[in-house]
């Protein structure tokens, strides 16, 4: 026991001075996430600019230009003529909204036509601008033809009236109802906590949890090469206990990992409470002993030091992409159908369920995605130790 | 004294060149790396990138029946939503398939819609959605206000028709009112119907494209400034060994040895890209755009940027360890930061202004223009001259910094 302990603690110690390793553990996922979360969180799904040109230029038009403005994430730019034609043809710009002549006259017919010069299909930001500048002029379509079926009512009704106090009746209600909609909007989501974190959060850490550990397999190797496993097998230590040795060191390497990126998580993002974060360490063990046995497995396979690091970092990337660490996949598609054979998407699907939902082990997510970690960690272990060697590929 | 500097320089590049060809990882990580990412990635993100106009699916789910009010609404909007698919499904396979991250949301009217909007009660509708969905959440959002602007403004209708006519009709009128609201100006009477109409005028060709001309060109540029970051680190490798140091012996300059390096640095980064590019076109259906020649001028402009970017990087690290780890952190941060891994437009505002500080961002500019929007080769004159700039100043940072002893 002495002498697994004294493995344990050498690997932890070279782990805490290697800057490389500290760097892919710590630093790198780190970075990563602060780039996610800062393209994805912060609750604003997009941030477009929209470009106008106005050849109307009457109060309808400014006011389909003011309805666009407000739309959060929609920075506007009105063009003239010139201006818009010279930067679509230099291709500054993919697309812009042409307000055409007669706009007004549209509104008040109830038959509006908008015009979009673009190049290519002007881009995924110009159409959802488009769409936009569609539901504008439909609103403002609306409200004329509101106040025509209500003359029309009072046509209908054989009513004499002023034109005038019919436009300040219908403000007034309009008012009202602007106060106070007749049909109030409900957002509601699943998972909502931590916005963009509480998706991007477990898949990084558990991306570079695998890869930390795999890319550790290189020491191993060297080792190999150098003779120093061999050497230590000529002390009292046996093969067992020297495989013990290491993947307890890679299992509790990673687990300190987690444990302080998850750390950081909850302190940025506010994505834990003491009982899941409690949770999520446990859930981690599982996640730790599966990447240690991979580590192993990889060590144990790998013939050099260059075969160690590309097979860790080959297998961890394209583990990450089909186990949707970086994007949601369809679980039907051939590549979310493969990705349910990575470690990583048992991970992800446990980690989020307790860092997005909330939830703990009493979840078939949570409970089952750590059964599966384990098995796997078994499965591993069982291919590592035969395929072990202390000697050869000098 | 220059035809020596210049033959000791291609001497060098030409060793760097046989070194980079005999190095498997090297291989592996600049060249067949990128393209598993590539073939990964194009399988699943092929549904986002269509290169059609968008066509929204928006799921509607109701806890009413049928000839109920939201039912009519989902039935009318099904019939004549434009750039809209409408599909109807049932709440709970609805609300788990957003759980479960295979639908981004839907509409729901809840059981007493009916009843609250004919009585004057409150009336709620339901927007859920995954918290993660980008594009649907807003487009689920402005979808269920229209319905919600469309039930308010019928209702207001029908209040100022009432308010009106009792104006101007007083008591006697009542009954004719009555009659005339419950015939479809009710507030129950809703259906989403646009009158309004976008023609699209083209400039220039417009073809839906692969996934691949989506994806690659953005992995092109972030695998060439990857790969020749991490130079630095062989780089200094030599000056910590004293490699460099010989080759001064030999009578190599200062100056060769840094052109040597640099050019060794734009072949390597030439042959990165040839491969990519090449592989993207014979296997993944890349294209290559109308002008051809500006693509590769472009590729040109982002490899001679890279090489210099690799030059200083390695004058600022001090060890091996730390040149890999700053060429790794700085990869890593600008590629997505420039557009390389996501359309710039989901970024904040801020992260879209700080990205032009990239070489990444300006080269994406440029691919886009050529390969998307079918520009002209002097719409990328401007980028070109960005990337060419950033060469400079990276090279000429390289120049002043650069150390052969360590």
């Amino acid at each position: 026991m002495n002498r697994i302990s004294a493995i344990v603690t050498k690997e932890l110690r070279l782990f805490a001075s290697d800057k490389q390793q500290l760097f892919f553990g710590f630093l790198m996922p780190l970075a990563i996430i602060a780039m996610m979360v800062g393209a994805f969180g912060g609750g604003q799904p997009l941030n477009i600019t929209g470009y106008v040109l106005d050849m109307d230029n009457s109060t309808q038009s400014a006011a389909l230009i003011d309805g666009l403005d407000r739309i959060a994430g929609i920075n506007l730019r009105v063009l003239d003529a010139t201006e818009a034609a010279a930067r679509l043809e230099r291709s500054d710009i993919a697309s812009y909204l042409v307000i055409p002549e007669g706009f007004a006259q549209g509104i008040a017919a109830g038959d509006v036509s908008l015009e979009v010069q673009r190049r290519g299909n002007g881009g995924s930001d110009g159409q959802i601008f488009s769409s936009f500048a569609v539901a504008v002029a439909s609103d403002l379509a609306a409200d004329a033809q509101q106040h025509r079926n209500v003359l029309a009512n009072l046509d209908a009704l054989g009513l004499t009236y002023d034109a005038a106090v019919v436009s300040s009746v219908l403000d007034e209600f309009r008012l009202a109802a602007a106060d106070q909609p007749r049909v109030s909007l409900v957002m509601d989501s699943a998972g909502e906590r931590g916005e963009g974190a509480s998706f991007f959060l477990p898949g990084i850490v558990a991306m570079f949890a695998l890869f930390t550990v795999a890319l550790g397999s290189e020491n191993i190797v060297a080792e190999r090469k150098n003779g120093t496993l061999e050497r230590l097998m000529t002390t009292r230590l046996s093969k067992a206990e020297l495989l013990t040795g290491k993947f307890l060191a890679f299992g509790v390497r990673t687990l300190l990992q987690v444990t302080l990126l998850f750390a950081i998580g909850w302190i940025w993002f506010g994505l834990f409470t003491p009982s899941t974060f409690a949770q999520t360490l446990l859930f981690s063990v599982a996640v730790a002993g599966a990447g240690a046995a991979f580590g192993l497995l990889v060590s144990a396979i790998a013939r050099s030091q260059e075969q160690a690091v590309w097979g860790s970092v080959i297998i961890t990337n394209v583990s990450a992409m089909l186990g949707g660490s970086f994007v949601a996949i369809d679980p039907d598609s051939i590549i979310g159908k493969l990705g349910r054979f990575t470690l990583n998407y048992h991970a992800n699907v446990g980690y989020r369920a307790m860092v997005g939902a909330g939830v703990g082990f009493e979840s078939p997510e949570v409970w089952q995605s750590f059964v599966i970690l384990l098995g796997a960690a078994i499965v591993l272990l069982l291919l590592a130790i035969p395929a072990f060697r202390v000697r050869g590929d000098a | 004294m220059r035809s020596t500097m210049w033959r000791q320089a291609a001497l060098i590049a030409t060793k760097d060149v046989r070194v980079l060809l005999a190095d498997k990882s090297a291989i592996m990580f600049m060249m067949i790396f990128p393209l598993i990412l590539v073939a990964i990635l194009s399988t699943v993100m092929a549904p986002a990138y269509t290169g059609q106009d968008l066509q929204m699916e928006i799921v509607m789910v109701t806890h009413e029946g049928a000839g109920s009010i939201s039912q009519g609404i989902i039935d009318g909007m099904r019939e004549t939503a434009a750039k809209l698919a409408v599909v109807q499904a049932l709440p709970e396979v609805a609300h788990q398939a957003v759980e479960e991250r295979r639908l981004s949301g839907y509409i729901e009217f809840p059981a007493s819609f009916s009843q609250d909007l004919l009585s004057g009660a409150p009336v709620e509708l339901f927007v859920f959605a995954h918290p993660e969905a980008q594009t649907m959440k807003p487009a689920l959002e402005s979808v269920a206000q229209a319905i919600a602007s469309e039930i308010t403004r019928k209702w207001v209708e029908a209040q100022a028709t009432a308010a009106l006519a009792m104006r101007y009709g007083g008591e006697e009128i009542h009954e004719q009112l009555a009659a005339l609201l419950a015939g479809g100006t009710a507030a129950g009477s809703t259906s989403h119907n646009s009158n309004v109409s976008v023609e699209f005028i083209q400039v220039g060709p417009a073809e839906s494209k692969s996934v691949a001309t989506h994806m690659l060109p953005g992995y092109v540029t972030m695998f060439i400034f990857f790969g020749l970051a991490l130079t630095a680190e062989v780089l200094v490798g030599e000056r910590q060994n004293q490699t460099l140091d010989r080759l001064i012996a030999s009578r190599a300059s200062r100056g060769s040895i840094l052109l040597g390096k640099y050019l060794g640095n734009v072949a390597r980064g030439t042959i990165q890209a040839i491969v990519l590019l090449g592989a993207g076109y014979f296997l993944f259906n890349l294209d290559l755009g109308y002008t051809p020649w500006a693509t590769f001028a472009v590729t040109l402009a982002v490899v001679l940027c890279a090489a210099a970017l690799g030059l200083a990087m390695a004058t600022i690290a001090k060890t091996r360890q730390a040149a890999s780890a700053i060429a790794v952190l700085a990869s890593m941060v600008m590629a997505p930061l420039g557009g390389c891994w996501w359309p710039v437009w989901i970024m904040p505002f801020w992260m879209q202004t700080i990205a032009k500080f990239t070489p990444h961002a300006w080269a994406n500019i440029a691919y886009s223009k050529l390969l998307y929007f079918a520009s002209p080769p002097s719409a990328v004159f401007g980028e070109i001259a960005v990337l060419l700039l950033f060469a400079a100043g990276f090279g000429a940072f390289a120049a002043a910094k650069f150390r052969i002893e360590q």
